[in-house]
């Protein structure tokens, strides 16, 4: 070797051959670093939905989610130990055999609160445009990232969770298998999220009904529909998930708030994040779907059935009389929005 | 890299006179190495890399993501406005592509927020201009938000408002105008929905003041009219508002400013792209001129390569052409030469290699068939073949030895073959072999004993034994010298051995010594042959010995009988010259003398003649013994060649007259006046040549010819100059001829022929002397006659030509009487110490006219010459008190002033004549002296003219022999100069009539005094032995 570098001629020859290899490795080294400078990508791509000539949209088949992270999400989503007091999961109060809610007008959460407002479903959350009743969330990450650390929720602070779950060998395991970085924030998020994103109940009857099954539906429920329609419910629950995707003032005519009394900040609405005048009494539109197996109904949960809700609302935001015949046909309709989970059609009952 | 490569191609230069103080030291040196072989390329390829990562800034999929993003953004903002549009007008009934249109652009702005990193300096204005944007977007949001609830409000408002109001007016129990007030509400409101224009707008309200007005009435009107009232009113403000928010909405400048965004965006893109292609031509740039410089130094390398090849290929072709020896290859399978070298062909005699190449085969080469067996088989045994000697055939099928060499060559299948040409070294060995021969032979035949002898050392190793007896082991080849000579010869012999080898030069010595029981006399040569060792050759010499003692005797006894003869010629010559010369000498002087009469002077002349016929014939005699004695000389000098002819026609032209026979002379044209040869000589010839022909000549003509001619051959003899020319003379007469027969031995001495014998005249021995002259002055003598018609006699010198002429015309016949009037008196200053030589110049100038003084010494010649002032003196050398010398230089010594010195030199020794000359005399005159050179040199250098008496007056005899006038005879006084074991030395000299010895004892005669030594050369050559014994005579 040392006659080879006294060798000044072939080692220098060597040097210069060593020096354009490392140059050429550090250009192909810098374009891999360079090139893939996108966005860490959404874990599910929403699918656009078959369109069809109505105000109401039927669901997709499925969101596709990776099998793996589906499965990591679904043990957290029920793993209370993502709760301060060990007590509490996201599926305490997001039963998903009860229709991805607990049917209290108010859930518990860590150490005994009570929520402000009615838990709304965990299912088709993927078409809702905001979260909570009052839109604070923009997206499923900020809500669960923002629900974790709720003190009257899950009560967490990160930290304690990942060193939780870190001692956890099959977390470790499910974590380093679906993401390099292992046990992270952002991965649980990522895979509650994912999960949650899954989550929806396509294959409703009136889904069959929309996609063109006209048996899928009874005639009095045909004319709940009609009456749905004609009634103006449908301005505002219309799209794919039969509302979620606007907000809109409790009490358009008349104030629901002064006859109800007991008004609480919560009903504020979105007054609580824009301060904005124009939007108190202001709440996002809740989806209709699976209405029937999510009571009660309202932020407040004050409607404990679906009759007493449609009352309410043609009286506070239609602002027309409503004969009681036409409430129990809207009533029917409305029990055709209840879609499948797992192929199995949601429940009222509970298990 | 660059510079390293010009560094390898360039050889080391020596570095400039003026870098030499500053030669980096060998460390900065190696680390100027470092920095080109190792930095230079690092730092090229850093640089060539930073430019491709910065041709690469321009990502292209990030920068195609973001203007996708920036389109989606417009089409999605247009989208939404229509989906708006739509919705104010009912076309579009749920609001899910709004809330896609939404989500869309709010993932669209993260992926806004985040431009490229091409950007650069505008990432700050582009940020501003997207949070903008979003700014905008969020706005946007808020009122969008705010119409979709009021447009649901509206709408559902609006279907029932009808519905209500139609209701009411249908119930019987309403009042009229009511319901036509609520019928007009419901047309307005419905107009006011189609087109909220103001007047609409004020219309709808009035009839709702109204309405209000009249519900506030009645409550039965109020309880009806509150519901319809709710929603015209819930109309009125929604529709308002809903058109206001889409107006506001649309004009939300968010396609605008997105436009603007997209504009900076595109800058910054276009900006980036520009760069990024700046780097790129750099990038190709650099890489082209480092590729180009890359490939120049392997091109250079690989032409340094192909010189170097190439060179390497010359230089063996060179070898292979040029090389002094014969390069040829062979086919392995039949001996075909594939390949040779010029020196090869040529040296088998063939013109061209083509001649041989491909043509011959080893079969033809090999003289001897069974050598090439011989080589075949020891070199398929053992690969090669070594210094083998053979006979090949040349070209013209003569054979040549030859050194041969071989060589397998398996990879090419073939033999390499080396021939050198040994015939040299052939012919060298033959030579050689006849030499040793030879050299065996002449040992053979050299009866001499030869041994060759080392320095310092007596031990010798025998060559060849020689004829003699040298010792008794006719074997020995070597053995010591000391157990052969005397210790005297021992160390004779070895000095001369080492002389020998010191000086080169072959030594020779005699030695006599005792040899197996015989005195022999012995030669040794001793011829250095190498550095240290000499040859040496003994040669027994006792037969030579005794025939040198024999010749010895013989010679002793042939000089006795020469001395005898020589003796007696001594004898004859004094007896006979000495009354002659008295004679001769009064006679002349008498003759002189003016105041005789005609008579007495004929008697006069008739003794005189006689005399001096007498005087010819002892001469003649004595010329004879000198010339066989080898004791003439030559005495060349210039003369007037012209006036010689002139005397001597002068002189027979009266005999001749007086015989009736007419005397010629006719010279040739170009016959030179002045020539430089024998004077005397020649005029003893022509005397006596004519005077022959004269005495023989009875009628007719004698014509004396004399013309020159040029060498015809070069002169061998190399001390003859080369502008020698010959004089031919000849003497033609019509007397009585010579009998052929006769002429042979014409030139014999003492032989007359018979018409000679008939006269008296003649000693017989004229002829004979004439020719040995003209021999001895490079010519020949030739006789020719017929009998009774004459004949010629022709003879032939070797003269040289002379400018001098300075030799006086004298004109031998008419004496020098006087002056010629109307010169100055001429004043002569006379110095010389012996009287009678004084009065001899005196007696000679006083008649003539000059005036005279006499000295005795130098110093009184200076004395007198400082008073006196004379013209021209005449000085002697040898004189008492001052001699010549001194007061010639003193006298010489004033300058220009001093008279004309001319010494008067009694030697025959040049010597003299310089020493005088040195002294600064202007002349010379050797005593004796003839007068004629005294008037001569007068005349040189006075000028003075002379008138001249009649010619009857004989020819002064000239040569130095017998005239005693101009000297004085020798007295014994005279050697007394010398020592008086000189004079014993000269007396027994004399007495043995050995010239020779007198002659040496001669040359021991001091130089000043060269008056007694010519005297006495004089008398040697003269055979005047008898005088000296008399002068020397105790």
């Amino acid at each position: 070797m040392r006659r080879f570098l006294n060798d000044r001629q072939t080692f220098r020859q060597f040097y210069l051959v060593g020096l354009v290899l490392f140059a050429i490795l550090v250009a192909l080294v810098w374009q891999q670093v360079q090139s893939p400078n996108t966005l860490p990508l959404r874990t599910a791509e929403t699918p656009a939905f078959d369109a069809v000539n109505e105000p109401i949209q039927p669901l997709p088949e499925a969101i596709a989610v990776a099998d793996d992270k589906f499965a990591l999400g679904e043990t957290l989503f029920n793993d209370v130990r993502l709760s301060k007091s060990r007590q509490v999961s996201c599926a305490s109060c997001h039963n998903l055999q009860m229709g991805g809610v607990d049917r209290q007008p108010h859930s518990p959460g860590v150490d005994g609160a009570m929520t402000a407002v009615n838990t709304p479903t965990v299912f088709n959350v993927a078409y809702n445009f905001r979260f909570n009743w009052n839109g604070k969330f923009s997206s499923l990450v900020e809500h669960t990232d923002a629900l974790m650390q709720n003190p009257r929720v899950m009560g967490s602070e990160w930290p304690d969770v990942l060193s939780t779950l870190d001692t956890v060998s099959d977390y470790h395991q499910a974590f380093t298998a679906v993401y390099e970085d292992g046990i992270t924030r952002t991965n649980v998020i990522d895979a509650i999220v994912a999960y949650e994103t899954a989550l929806i109940t396509p294959n409703s009857r009136f889904d069959r009904y929309l996609q063109g099954d006209q048996t899928a539906l009874s005639p009095t429920e045909q004319e709940g529909y009609g009456l749905f329609k004609a009634y103006g419910c449908v301005s505002c629950h219309q799209g794919v998930n039969v509302g979620g995707n606007m907000f809109q003032k409790f009490g358009v005519v008349g104030d629901y708030f002064a006859d109800r009394g007991n008004v609480t900040e919560a009903d504020f609405g979105r007054f609580n994040v824009t301060q904005d005048e124009a939007d108190r009494y202001v709440f996002r539109v809740p989806s209709l779907r699976n209405v029937a197996v999510t009571p009660p109904y309202f932020h407040d949960g004050t409607a404990d059935t679906l009759e007493q809700a449609i009352e309410i609302m043609v009286k506070y935001q239609l602002g027309r009389p409503i004969p009681s015949e036409h409430v129990q046909q809207i009533a029917q309709f409305l029990q055709t929005l209840t879609g499948e989970h797992q192929e199995e059609t949601l429940t009222a009952m509970r298990r | 890299m660059v510079w390293s490569i010009f560094q390898q191609r360039r050889p080391r230069r020596p570095p400039r006179a003026d870098q030499m103080t500053n030669r980096p030291s060998p460390k900065v040196q190696q680390l100027m190495a470092v920095l080109n072989g190792y930095l230079l390329p690092t730092g090229a390829v850093l640089l060539l890399l930073l430019f491709w990562v910065k041709s690469q800034a321009v990502n292209l999929t990030q920068h195609n993501r973001y203007v996708d993003a920036l389109r989606q953004l417009q089409e999605l903002d247009a989208r939404i406005n229509q989906n708006l549009l739509q919705l104010r007008l009912g076309l579009l009934d749920y609001y899910d592509p709004i809330i896609s249109e939404q989500a869309a652009i709010r993932e669209l702005h993260q992926v806004l927020e985040t431009p490229p990193d091409f950007v650069g300096a505008t990432h700050q204005e582009l940020q501003e201009q997207v949070q903008q944007n979003i700014q905008l977007w969020q706005e946007k949001d808020g009122l969008i938000q705010q119409f979709k609830s009021k447009n649901a409000i509206l709408g559902n408002s609006l279907a029932y408002f009808p519905i209500a109001v139609t209701e009411l007016t249908q119930q019987p129990d309403i009042p009229p105008d009511l319901a036509t007030e609520l019928d007009a509400l419901l047309q307005t409101v419905l107009l006011f929905n189609l087109s909220a224009s103001e007047e609409l707008t004020s219309q709808v309200e009035t009839n709702l003041e109204q309405l209000r007005s009249q519900a506030s009435n009645s409550d039965a009107a109020n309880e009806i009219l509150a519901n319809p009232l709710i929603h015209a009113d819930l109309i009125l403000e929604n529709r308002l508002e809903t058109d206001n928010l889409v107006e506001t909405l649309l004009a939300i400048p968010t396609r605008q400013q997105g436009i603007e965004l997209a504009e900076t965006y595109d800058m910054a893109y276009q900006r980036a792209i520009r760069s990024a292609n700046l780097y790129r031509l750099g990038l190709y740039a650099i890489s082209t001129v480092f590729v180009i410089t890359i490939a120049a130094s392997i091109i250079t390398k690989l032409r340094a390569a192909t010189t170097a090849l190439q060179q390497s290929e010359t230089q063996l072709r060179h070898i292979f052409d040029n090389t002094q020896v014969g390069l040829f290859r062979t086919r392995l399978d039949d001996g075909t030469v594939i390949a040779a070298n010029q020196y090869f062909a040529t040296m088998l005699g063939y013109d061209a290699l083509d001649d041989v190449v491909g043509v011959k085969q080893s079969t033809d080469l090999y003289a001897d068939i069974q050598d090439r067996q011989k080589v075949l088989k020891t070199v398929l045994r053992t690969g090669k073949v070594r210094n083998f000697e053979t006979q090949f055939r040349k070209q013209d099928g003569s054979l040549c030895w030859v050194l041969f060499s071989c060589q397998m060559n398996k990879a090419e299948d073939c033999l390499d073959k080396v021939v050198t040409d040994i015939s040299d070294r052939k012919q060298a060995e033959a030579a050689l072999r006849e030499s040793e021969a030879t050299k065996q032979a002449l040992f053979q035949a050299i009866p001499d004993f030869m041994l060759r002898m080392y320095r310092h050392d007596s031990v010798f190793d025998v060559i060849s034994p020689g004829k003699g007896i040298f010792f008794t082991d006719p074997n020995l080849k070597r053995a010591n010298a000391e157990d052969f000579l005397p210790p005297v010869l021992m160390e004779h012999r070895l000095q001369a051995v080492q002389q020998a080898l010191d000086t080169g030069e072959v030594q020779i010595y005699e030695q006599q010594l005792e040899r197996l029981g015989h005195q022999v006399w012995e030669e040794v040569r001793i011829v250095p042959s190498g550095t240290d060792d000499v040859l040496v050759m003994i040669r027994d010499i006792c037969d030579r010995k005794q025939a040198e003692a024999e010749l010895k005797r013989a010679t002793e006894a042939a000089q006795v009988a020469n001395r005898a003869k020589s003796q007696f010629l001594s004898n004859m010559s004094h007896e006979l010259r000495t009354p002659l010369n008295i004679i001769l000498g009064f006679t002349q002087l008498m003759s002189r003398d003016r105041s005789l009469n005609t008579q007495q002077q004929s008697y006069l002349d008739s003794i005189n003649q006689s005399g001096e016929h007498l005087l010819d014939l002892i001469n003649d005699v004595l010329e004879m013994s000198k010339i066989e004695a080898g004791k003439i000389s030559l005495n060349p000098g210039d003369f007037d060649l012209h006036s010689l002819l002139k005397g001597i026609h002068a002189m027979f032209q009266f005999k001749a007259n007086s015989k009736g026979v007419d005397l010629r002379l006719e010279q040739a044209s170009d016959l030179p006046q002045y020539v430089h040869t024998d004077e005397s000589k020649l005029r003893q010839i022509l005397v006596n040549l004519v005077g022959n022909a004269v005495k023989f000549t009875a009628s007719g003509h004698i014509c004396l010819r004399a013309a020159a001619t040029a060498t015809v051959d070069q002169p061998t003899d190399a001390s003859i100059p080369p502008s020698t020319f010959m004089l031919q003379f000849e003497v033609e007469d019509t007397g009585a001829g010579i009998d052929a027969d006769e002429i042979d031995t014409l030139f014999e001495p003492f032989v007359q022929a018979k018409t000679q014998q008939l006269s008296q005249a003649g000693t017989g021995l004229g002829l004979p002397i004439s020719r040995k002259f003209a021999e001895m002055m490079g010519g020949e003598m030739t006789a020719s006659s017929h009998l009774g018609q004459g004949s010629v006699f022709r003879f032939s010198i070797q003269a040289e030509p002379t400018q001098d002429a300075v030799l006086v015309r004298s004109q031998p016949d008419r004496p020098i009487i006087g002056l010629e009037p109307g010169q100055p008196t001429y004043r002569i200053l006379i110095v010389e110490d012996v009287p009678e030589n004084r009065r001899l110049l005196v007696d000679l100038l006083k008649p003539i006219g000059f005036e005279l003084r006499e000295a005795q010494n130098g110093q009184e010649a200076l004395d007198i010459w400082q008073q006196w002032q004379p013209h021209l003196i005449w000085m002697d050398l040898r004189m008492p008190v001052m001699d010549g010398y001194e007061a010639t230089k003193r006298i010489k010594a004033v300058g220009k002033q001093a008279p004309i010195v001319i010494v008067l030199t009694g030697s025959v020794f040049k010597q003299e004549q310089t020493l005088a000359a040195e002294a600064g005399c202007d002349g010379c005159v050797s005593k004796p002296f003839r007068t004629d050179a005294i008037f001569a040199k007068m005349a040189e250098f006075l000028g003075v003219r002379y008138t001249y008496g009649e010619p009857n007056m004989p020819a002064t005899s000239v040569d130095g022999g017998s005239s005693a006038i101009a000297s004085k005879p020798l007295t014994a006084q005279d050697l007394q100069i010398m020592p008086s074991e000189w004079i014993a030395q000269l007396n027994q000299a004399a007495t043995r009539v050995d010239s020779q010895a007198v002659t040496d004892l001669i040359q021991e005669i001091p130089p000043d005094h060269g008056a007694l030594a010519s005297h006495l050369t004089q008398l040697v050559e003269n055979f005047g032995f008898e005088e000296i014994v008399t002068l020397t005579k105790r």
